[in-house]
C-alpha cells in the first residue's frame, strides 16, 4: 500500500475537493499554509500524485507567483483516490 | 407495465418525454460540473457544455421510440413517458425492467466518457474565464476608491473570518494587492461569485460582465432556438401534410393501443369525410400503405374499413376514387392483401348499376379467387379486367 499524503498535501487536497476548482493564493488562505514554500511542495506533490491538475497560464509552478496565479482543480476520474486519502488517518 | 397510465396523442406523450427530458439534462450536467462548484456558472457560457446538454435531451425521446418500437412500452402512454424522461440513465444502464438493446447502453457509455472528458476540458475554460473576470475587478476596485470600498463591505461580510481581511489588508499599502485581497474574500464564501456579479451587474462597467449576465445570455439564446425549433416541428407535424403523415404512422404502429387505434380512426374518418384535396392526398396515402410488405393484416382490414366507410354514394366521384384506387392495389405483392381488395371491390361492384353487357365480365371478375400460385401475367388480365369493367361503369354515372 502506497504511504499516505503528509498532513499538508491532505489540506491542500480538501480545500480543493471541497471548493471546487480554486486559485493557488485562495487555496494557501483556506488551507491556512503558514509558507509557500509549504504551499507549494503540497501542491507539486499532489499534482505528481495526479490528484489534482493545474492551469497555469504559465508553463509551471516553480515560481511562487505562477503558483498563486495557478488553477488548481479537482478531477471527477480521481475523486474516489482523492476522498481515500483524505479518509486516512495521521 | 404502464397498462394503467392514461392513453395520450403520441405527440404529446414525446413533448411530456422533452419536458421530463430538460429536466433530466439539467441534473447530468450539473452532475458532471459539480466539481467546479461555485464557478460551475462560468461553464454555461461555454459552447460544448450546451451540445452536452443537447445530446442528454434528444437521449430520452430516442429510447422512448426505440422502446415503443421494440415493443417494451407504448408511446401514447403518458406514464412511460414521464418514466422514461426522467429515469432513462437508469434504463439504459439496465436498471429497471425496462431493456433496450445493448448498443443503446454502449452509446450511453460512449457518452459518459465523453461528458466526463469534457467536464476536464471544462475547467481550463473555466479557468481562463475566471481570471478574466478576476483581473478586470481588480483593476477597475484598485483605481476606484468607492467601489473598493464595496467590495470591501462584501469581503468583510463573506469572509470567514473578518479580521483575516482586516489583517491582510493593514499588511500592505500597494492599491492592486488590496483590490485582490479583498476580490478574494469578497469571492470566497459557498455564494462564490455571486454577490460580487450582483454588485458588477450594478456598476455597468463597459469591459466587465458578470459571469451570470454572460450565462443569462447563452441560456436565453438556447432557450429561444430550442422554441423556434420546436414551432418548427409542431408546424411540421401539427400542419395538414404533416398530420396526414402522423395518422398513416400511427395506422401502420405495430403495437399501437387500441385507444389510439380508436383515435387515429376517427382523425382519419375526419379527413376522408370531405371530396377536397386533403382527403384525396388521404386516400392515396393509406392506399399505397396497402403495398407495404410487412403490414399487419388488422391494419389492413382497418385502411379497407376506413376507405370503404367513406366511399361516398354509389356513383359519385368520391366512391369512383376509391375502386379505381382499390384497383391499382390489386397489384400488391401479398396475396392476402389482394384478397381483400378484391371483397371490397366486389362490395362497391354490387353498389352500382352496371350496363347490361358488363354483367358477363362482372361475373366472370367474382370468380377469381386470388392465390399465391397467380403468375404476374395472371395478375395483370385481372387488373386490366376491373379496370375495364370500372371504366365502363364510370361512363354511364
Amino acid at each position: 500500500m502506497d504511504a499516505p499524503l503528509d498532513k499538508a498535501s491532505r489540506n491542500l487536497l480538501r480545500v480543493v475537493y471541497s471548493r471546487g476548482i480554486v486559485r493557488g493564493r485562495d487555496a494557501k488562505r483556506f488551507g491556512q499554509f503558514s509558507t509557500s514554500k509549504e504551499f507549494m511542495e503540497a501542491l507539486q506533490k499532489l499534482s505528481l500524485a495526479k490528484l489534482v491538475t493545474l492551469e497555469t497560464g504559465l508553463t509551471g509552478v516553480e515560481s511562487e507567483e505562477a503558483a498563486m496565479e495557478s488553477y488548481i482543480s479537482p478531477l471527477p476520474s480521481r475523486k474516489a483516490e482523492a476522498e481515500y486519502e483524505l479518509g486516512r488517518q495521521d | 407495465m404502464f397498462e394503467f397510465s392514461p392513453d395520450w396523442d403520441a405527440r404529446f406523450c414525446y413533448l411530456v418525454v422533452l419536458g421530463c427530458g430538460v429536466v433530466s439534462a439539467r441534473v447530468q450536467v450539473y452532475g458532471r460540473l459539480e466539481l467546479l462548484k461555485g464557478k460551475t456558472v462560468h461553464a454555461w457560457s461555454i459552447l460544448s457544455t450546451w451540445w452536452v446538454f443537447s445530446t442528454y435531451l434528444v437521449i430520452p425521446l430516442v429510447l422512448f421510440w426505440l422502446l415503443d418500437r421494440t415493443g417494451a412500452l407504448q408511446d401514447t402512454s403518458l406514464f412511460a413517458a414521464i418514466f422514461v424522461g426522467l429515469a432513462y440513465p437508469a434504463i439504459v444502464s439496465g436498471g429497471t425492467s425496462l431493456k433496450p438493446n445493448a448498443g443503446v447502453a454502449g452509446v450511453f457509455g460512449w457518452l459518459n466518457n465523453a461528458a466526463d472528458n469534457l467536464a476536464q476540458k471544462t475547467t481550463a475554460a473555466v479557468a481562463v474565464r475566471d481570471r478574466l473576470f478576476s483581473r478586470a475587478v481588480v483593476g477597475h476596485i484598485a483605481t476606484n476608491k468607492d467601489r473598493f470600498d464595496e467590495v470591501r463591505t462584501l469581503a468583510l461580510n463573506y469572509a470567514e473570518s473578518p479580521a483575516s481581511v482586516n489583517k491582510e489588508l493593514a499588511a500592505t499599502q500597494d492599491p492592486t494587492e488590496r483590490a485582490q485581497i479583498v476580490y478574494d474574500y469578497a469571492t470566497s464564501s459557498s455564494e462564490s461569485l455571486k454577490p460580487l456579479s450582483s454588485a458588477v451587474k450594478e456598476w455597468k462597467l463597459p469591459n466587465v460582465t458578470s459571469p451570470y449576465t454572460v450565462a443569462w445570455r447563452w441560456m436565453s439564446a438556447y432557450i429561444v432556438i430550442g422554441l423556434l425549433v420546436l414551432v418548427a416541428v409542431a408546424i411540421a407535424v401539427f400542419g395538414n401534410r404533416g398530420n396526414r403523415w402522423f395518422l398513416d404512422w400511427r395506422l401502420q404502429q405495430p403495437g399501437a393501443s387500441s385507444v389510439d387505434l380508436l383515435r387515429t380512426r376517427r382523425s382519419l374518418g375526419n379527413f376522408l369525410a370531405s371530396d377536397d384535396a386533403v382527403a384525396h392526398a388521404m386516400r392515396v396515402r393509406l392506399a399505397d400503405t396497402l403495398q407495404r410488405p410487412d403490414l399487419d393484416m388488422n391494419r389492413v382490414d382497418e385502411i379497407l374499413r376506413l376507405l370503404l366507410e367513406h366511399r361516398g354514394t354509389p356513383g359519385s366521384a368520391r366512391f369512383q376514387e376509391v375502386a379505381t384506387l382499390l384497383v391499382d392495389h390489386l397489384r400488391t405483392p401479398s396475396v392476402d392483401v389482394r384478397a381483400r381488395v378484391q371483397h371490397s371491390l366486389l362490395l362497391l361492384s354490387e353498389e352500382v348499376q352496371a350496363p347490361d353487357d358488363a354483367e358477363h365480365e362482372l361475373a366472370k371478375l367474382k370468380e377469381w379467387k386470388p392465390l399465391t400460385s397467380d403468375s404476374p401475367i395472371d395478375l395483370e388480365r385481372h387488373w386490366r379486367a376491373w379496370r375495364k369493367w370500372w371504366s365502363r361503369v364510370s361512363a354511364t354515372h
